[in-house]
């Protein structure tokens, strides 16, 4: 009987063994090709091939691209935006971002984007509308950053920039996160919510067109009636 | 690293606050500052709450106290001139707390436009602050990091069971055990036969029984072999642990954190992204108590960036690099090296919703391979049968999904090659719609090369 009751306790033992480790996915058939030797990013490569390689261990695995190198554009103005920003002190080269313009217009095309990109980059800190009343901080008690309409209505694009690219008090860079070019485009965006929801060029070109309307009016009637004409 | 340093005795007056004030005040104290708290309220969240919390330090210190403590320095005069222009009273010289301050933070705090009568009121304000209870789960969001528990309690219970079976199995063994001893009992053996001999004896009497015993066992396990072999590569529910207990249900639930704001390389790149401790540091700066672990796991994200809550900066080694570490987090969604998959290439220019691959993911906590059976439930989905990240899988879905190339411009090549050619196009739009297959989508070497 006794040797029965070891028996059956190995057996349990056995079992329990065999449930699976809390961390691991299931069976695999070949392992090798889920952990490759090919360079994949979000991959360990402590260990390559059969030797270990400590230098490599539980480090990054998504790199960061080498210093100072810029993305290939064979478009001379899309490249230009990408050359390295000169202002690179986050404190001390605040006010001297003043000075700095915006590469790209206000084109239809770059507002749409701008307000894409601020709907899931910015809105849930800074608030639908920029009031400062996002959910991280209407729910969470993050610092709450000053309003487009308010306090930061007349902050300059260049301190926009600098503060994207550097963060500024309790917000972080977004340098990582957003390309340059993005960076740009959403501040058309934020410019354009300083305004109360329309670009500054936007309201320029409507009062422009409203003493135009008239004549435009008048042009396109005669176009009319001499098409008509023929 | 930079200390803010109080001078040693002032430690002792709050303590001393601590103690006494409450005795005279009742249940709560508080500095008593003349001013209107109500209209402070308002005054502080439009110019202080970006840079200053009443009870925590963020970009400035705490202000609760901040009247004491020039009082304390005999300059509760000069304040109101900080408040105003704080760079001007430092370059003045006149005031030793400005001059302590200009060591707290390299950028000066910005002058603000306010009088002395709303200088007054900001303060009352931020003397009588008490921090507002956290909003309760009514949100309709998830209980993070319940999922866990439930699912270890699951797995006792099939110990038990487990357990349970065992038991059976030994009592029948023992049955079978006091049935040979029986036989061996009833042929009263004179010890020449052996336990061998006795057992095959015993079979060959039960022939029926035993064969009918032995053909369920190997159909038994013939059968569970096969559904192993079906769950090979199949990660359905997938959950491993994480080094922070992170909380999906926290970030995209209740702060209605897009997914691309962390995973921002989505839309960029062949891989959507784990977002790296900076990132997670554009927020928990900030906010460094969560609701369920206090500062446990939120401090886990400051000691990998090498951030001193304490003095709000970053440990930095001689050569001025930070002194951090990547988190490494344990990887959930695995395609095989032979597999080739592109997030930009759905979602940006397929414009696939995240959902349909990953499931409801606000509704859990750390990363999980969705089913598809939970993904179906979804609104907005297409409807697959195939478990989720198996080839099957992948091509149901480019089966069925219908590319509209007319007006994506990702497709404005295939699409004016289509219209100049009726025949090419009929071909195509048979059956009123074009699907990724159709475009190649069904090709080996799509994906595998």
């Amino acid at each position: 009987m006794i040797r029965i009751i070891t028996v059956a306790v190995l057996l349990v033992a056995a079992v329990a063994s065999c449930t699976k480790g809390e961390d691991s996915a299931g069976y695999e058939y070949t392992p090798d090709m889920y952990r490759s030797p090919a360079i994949e990013a979000y991959v360990d490569y402590g260990m390559i091939k059969d030797y270990a390689v400590d230098s490599l261990k539980e480090l990054q695995s998504a790199r960061l691209p080498g210093h100072g190198s810029i993305p290939f554009n064979s478009d001379s103005t899309a490249a230009a935006i990408n050359m390295p920003y000169i202002l690179d002190r986050p404190i001390e080269d605040y006010e001297a971002a003043d000075s700095i313009a915006n590469p790209i217009g206000p084109t239809e095309e770059n507002l749409k984007e701008g307000a894409r990109i601020y709907s899931f980059m910015c809105v849930h800190c800074h608030g639908e509308k920029g009031k400062g009343d996002g959910a991280v901080v209407a729910k969470s008690g993050h610092a709450a950053p000053g309003a487009y309409d308010g306090a930061l209505k007349e902050l300059s694009v260049g301190k926009m920039f600098h503060t994207l690219t550097h963060g500024k008090n309790m917000m972080g860079s977004h340098a990582s996160q957003l390309s340059k070019k993005e960076r740009w485009q959403v501040i058309l965006h934020v410019q354009a919510l300083q305004n109360g929801g329309v670009h500054p060029s936007n309201i320029v070109e409507e009062i422009a067109d409203s003493t135009q309307s008239s004549e435009a009016a008048a042009v396109s009637e005669d176009a009319l009636e001499t098409n008509e004409g023929e | 690293m930079k200390l803010y340093i109080r001078k040693p005795f002032k430690g002792n007056w709050v303590i001393l606050a601590l103690v006494i004030f409450p005795l005279f005040l009742g249940s709560s104290w508080s500095f008593a500052v003349e001013g209107d708290a109500e209209a402070g309220a308002a005054l502080f969240k439009n110019n202080c709450a970006s840079c200053h919390h009443p009870l925590k330090r963020q970009t400035g210190p705490a202000l609760k106290g901040a009247v004491q403590r020039w009082a304390d320095a005999g300059e509760a005069e000069l304040l109101y001139r900080w408040v105003k222009n704080a760079g001007a009273l430092i370059s003045s010289g006149e005031s030793s707390r400005a001059k302590e301050m200009e060591s707290f933070d390299p950028s000066v705090m910005t002058p603000q436009a306010v009088n002395d009568q709303e200088i007054d009121n900001i303060f009352a304000y931020v003397e009588s602050f008490v921090e507002p209870a956290r909003a309760s789960g009514d949100d309709g969001c998830a209980t993070p990091y319940l999922i866990k528990v439930k699912e270890s309690s699951g797995r006792w219970k099939m110990l038990l069971v487990i357990a349970v079976i065992l038991a059976f199995v030994i009592f029948a063994i023992a049955g079978v055990n006091r049935k040979l001893k029986e036989v061996s009992d009833e042929f009263d053996t004179d010890d020449d036969q052996t336990y061998l001999e006795l057992l095959k004896d015993w079979l060959w009497k039960n022939k029926v029984l035993v064969s009918l015993i032995t053909i369920i066992v190997v159909l038994i396990g013939l059968a569970d072999l096969g559904w192993r072999a079906g769950q090979i590569d199949v990660n359905e529910g997938y959950m491993p642990s994480q080094p922070v207990k992170f909380s999906h249900i926290i970030h995209a639930c209740k702060n209605e954190i897009d997914c691309k704001y962390c995973h921002s390389s989505v839309e960029k790149s062949k891989h959507a992204g784990i977002p790296s401790v900076n990132i997670c540091m554009n927020c928990h700066r900030s906010i460094q108590e969560g609701t369920y672990f206090k500062g446990e796991e939120i401090g886990k994200i400051h000691e990998a960036a090498g951030y001193d809550p304490e003095s709000n900066s970053y440990q930095l080694d001689e050569n001025g690099e930070v002194v951090g570490h990547p988190i490494v987090w344990n990887k959930v969604h695995n395609l095989p090296d032979h597999v080739y998959f592109n997030h930009s290439q759905h979602v940006k220019v397929g414009g696939i919703d995240c959902i349909q691959c990953h499931g409801d993911v606000q509704t859990y906590d750390g990363g999980k391979v969705a089913s598809v059976q939970e993904i179906n439930k979804l609104e907005g989905v297409t409807k697959l049968t195939k478990p989720v990240l198996t080839m099957g899988w992948c091509l149901e879905c480019h089966n069925e999904t219908d590319v509209d190339i007319e007006k994506n411009d990702y497709y404005n090549e295939i699409h004016a090659r289509l219209k100049s050619n009726p025949e090419l196009l009929k071909q195509f739009k048979g059956d009123d719609k074009i699907t990724v297959r159709e475009l190649g989508g069904w090709e080996c070497a799509k994906c595998h090369y």
